[in-house]
């Protein structure tokens, strides 16, 4: 297993690639911790899978945008786990909307919820690591942030952001030895990518090589072997899984 | 005696076609003629003389539909040679020019009403359902010929009456055709909720015939007030979430003046996605002999009369201009308004898009799809609105309206299936057609043979609705039993 005796936390855990997440990580391994913010009984689902795979799971409800209750969900897991190894920054939103018809909310409801989110549960953790020494984060991006895609120009730059959040932060933390990578998902199955208009999705599949959309659980195997000690030599990179594009 | 044949005409004359004379209900000449401001159809009958029908009100608004484009359309699969000419060669005859857009199955002669105004013929001595076989082998030979259909009518006499009805439904269930479209009275609809959930689970859209909101027009279109089973076939139908067009069948001077209450039915219930109105047709069982008006004449309610009413009942938000001929048929036949309506706001789509953008938006066929093309010229337009610097006192509203409708489509942290958001823009774009079926008054071979409302049977053959109603239906033994050919 790639991730025996690790405690992570997901973000996002009741979506599409978070439960898949929860799902191969704690297969792997690993004891998860998630957050979510509504759908309750998707979240039971989530924990009860977790503990199929004979591992320990804690879910909490809150936004990512709630600074107490991300302050609460780090700290009860640090305590019932020990200690956080892995952080996978998940939670994220879409709006399809063309650039003229966005309004300065929703260019603040998406950078809030894909950037500011991804800062406040980052800031709450890294403490840990850093007292550590070691940690390893995972920020998901997007493939709209890095290619010439149709997608709506907020989320872009929101995803855009993350690339570089994650850059900066990786320098910063090698110190402690805490690597920080993105991870760049093209066009999945699930989650953000079924709202996906119809003649983008077919434009993407008519350029990508192997000309389907790929699974939340492909990511989340990719996500397994890059938190893993295996991959100590990746850091600061944006990694793309998209079937070639 | 010279000098009283010297005299100007009283009218002028436009062009030439053919009708057909009530009484010898031969194929006569006719006249396109402007009296008025009028447009009139005179046929001369050799035998019985001649007689004029309104076709427009409006000599302007028939001169400015009359020649717009037509979408040329795909050649159809022609079984019959012409001999006697349109339209007694049906089959379809190598003149006519449209394919099939709509298959009209008429799968049982048996009907729980005696409408005056009915305008088919219904045999009452033999029952007559379709049987599966029958039912099955006619869609099979249409899918092989027309490879896809957007969508089939299946209508009677009333067709929930036939017993199996779920049945032709499953028949009907193939990946080759886009939509389901069920004729009803409503009376089953309202005495049998179950009926109406087991509609809703075969994914059936409801064409609910509705003409007054009146308890004593309501005993002279039907013979009795059957008002409470309209409003109780529209709940169960709302409960269940059945897709529903109202078809309203509107008499000049009778029930015309009620046609904007059913268009404000329609915008207020998101289960109401469409209104069909069809002008009264004096022909068959019931409208033969039904007469209207102060000196007994059938009056005939022009398309452009309705779209007059609409635009009174909805000023400064339906206007008659965002009326358009359906680019596929006759412009006589059919005219459409497709409004965004959501959030209290009304908006036609003809007032974002241009002629040529709007005429590519409807196709040939009756139904928007939001497919690929659309979303982009969706696009395209969001962006021309947004950035044209002009004195368009909708601007903002038209903008509001789209970002509504694009909101709806992909709501933010719920992802929805494609069928869960055609649904939505189902719910959202809504339909008023305007459809003016012809009678022995206003047959006109011109119309005829552009259309793509089809009446199929076993041996593969297709006749135009209208054709069928009023030369072929009556020589059919399933519906009637009077030789007339």
């Amino acid at each position: 297993m790639l991730l025996e005796g690790k405690s992570v936390i997901v973000t996002g855990g009741t979506g599409a690639v978070g439960s898949a997440l929860c799902d191969v990580l704690s297969r792997e391994g690993a004891s998860v911790a998630f957050n979510y913010e509504k759908n309750k009984d998707k979240a039971l689902e989530v924990q009860s899978h977790i503990e199929e795979n004979g591992r320990r799971a804690l879910a909490f409800q809150c936004s990512v945008l709630d600074k107490e209750g991300v302050a609460q969900m780090v700290k009860k897991t640090a305590e019932e786990f020990g200690k956080i190894d892995i952080l996978v920054n998940n939670a994220g939103i879409v709006q399809v909307m063309p650039f003229p018809l966005i309004e300065e909310e929703e260019w603040d409801l998406v950078m809030d919820v894909n950037v500011k989110g991804m800062f406040i549960v980052t800031k709450e953790v890294v403490r840990h690591m850093v007292m550590q020494r070691s940690g390893v984060i995972i920020n998901m991006g997007s493939i709209g942030g890095v290619r010439l895609l149709e997608v709506p120009v907020h989320y872009a730059a929101s995803k855009a952001a993350v690339g570089g959040f994650s850059i900066a932060l990786a320098k910063e933390l090698a110190r402690y030895n805490i690597r920080v990578n993105t991870v760049v998902p093209g066009m999945l199955s699930g989650g953000v990518g079924l709202n996906v208009p119809e003649k983008q999705y077919n434009e993407y599949m008519k350029y990508c090589a192997a000309a389907r959309p790929g699974k939340p659980e492909e990511v989340a195997e990719y996500v397994a072997f890059l938190v893993s000690d295996r991959a100590q030599y990746i850091n600061a990179q944006n990694l793309l899984i998209d079937g070639g594009l | 005696m010279l000098q009283d044949l010297r005299k100007d005409r009283d009218y002028t004359y436009y062009e030439l076609t053919q009708s057909m004379c009530r009484q010898c209900r031969k194929i006569v000449d006719a006249q396109i003629i402007f009296r008025n401001n009028r447009v009139y159809m005179r046929s001369v009958c050799p035998e019985h003389g001649a007689t004029e029908t309104l076709i427009a009100s409006d000599a302007a608004w028939y001169l400015k539909v009359i020649n717009s484009p037509q979408a040329p359309d795909r050649p159809v699969n022609h079984s019959r040679e012409i001999s006697k000419g349109c339209p007694f060669d049906c089959g379809l005859c190598s003149w006519h020019e449209k394919a099939c857009s709509l298959p009209v199955f008429s799968i049982t002669n048996a009907c729980n009403l005696k409408c005056p105004i009915c305008f088919t013929y219904n045999r009452e001595d033999k029952k007559y359902f379709i049987s599966e076989d029958e039912f099955k082998s006619i869609i099979d030979w249409i899918i092989e010929s027309e490879k896809e259909i957007d969508l089939i009518n299946i209508t009677g006499g009333e067709p929930t009456l036939h017993p199996k009805i779920f049945s032709l439904l499953e028949i009907a269930q193939r990946k080759e055709i886009g939509r389901i479209t069920l004729n009803s009275n409503g009376i089953k609809l309202a005495q049998d909720e179950d009926f109406v959930r087991k509609l809703a689970e075969y994914g059936v859209y409801i064409i609910l015939s509705f003409n007054t909101l009146d308890r004593e027009i309501t005993r002279d279109l039907h013979g009795s007030d059957i008002l409470d089973y309209k409003y109780k076939a529209l709940e169960n139908l709302e409960k269940y979430n059945v897709p529903t067009t109202i078809l309203n069948v509107s008499v000049k001077d009778l029930n015309d003046k009620e046609i904007g209450s059913f268009v404000k039915l329609m915008l207020k219930k998101d289960f109401i996605r469409s209104l069909t109105i069809q002008n009264m047709t004096y022909t068959g069982f019931g409208g033969g002999s039904f007469f209207n008006g102060e000196n007994s004449q059938r009056e005939h309610l022009t398309i452009d009369e309705v779209i007059g009413n609409i635009s009174r009942a909805f000023p400064q938000v339906i206007y008659e201009d965002d009326f358009v001929p359906l680019p596929g048929s006759h412009p006589l036949c059919y005219s459409v308004n497709y409004l965004f309506s959501m959030d209290g706001q009304v908006l036609p789509l003809k007032r974002i898009f241009s002629p040529e953008e709007y005429a590519a938006v409807l196709g040939k066929k009756y139904l928007i799809h939001p497919d690929d093309n659309f979303h982009t010229m969706l696009m395209n337009k969001i962006n021309e609105i947004w950035s044209k610097e002009d004195n368009d006192p909708e601007r903002e509203r038209k903008l509001q309206v789209l970002k509504s409708f694009i909101s709806q489509l992909y709501p933010v942290g719920k992802n929805l299936s494609a069928f869960e958001r055609q649904r939505i823009a189902e719910k959202n774009i809504k339909t008023i057609y305007i459809h003016s079926h012809m009678d022995e008054d206003n047959f006109d071979v011109s119309r005829v043979v552009r259309c793509g409302d089809l009446v199929p049977d076993v041996n593969k053959t297709f006749i135009p609705a209208c054709s069928y109603n009023l030369f072929y239906r009556m020589n059919d033994e399933r519906f009637w039993v009077e030789k007339q050919l």
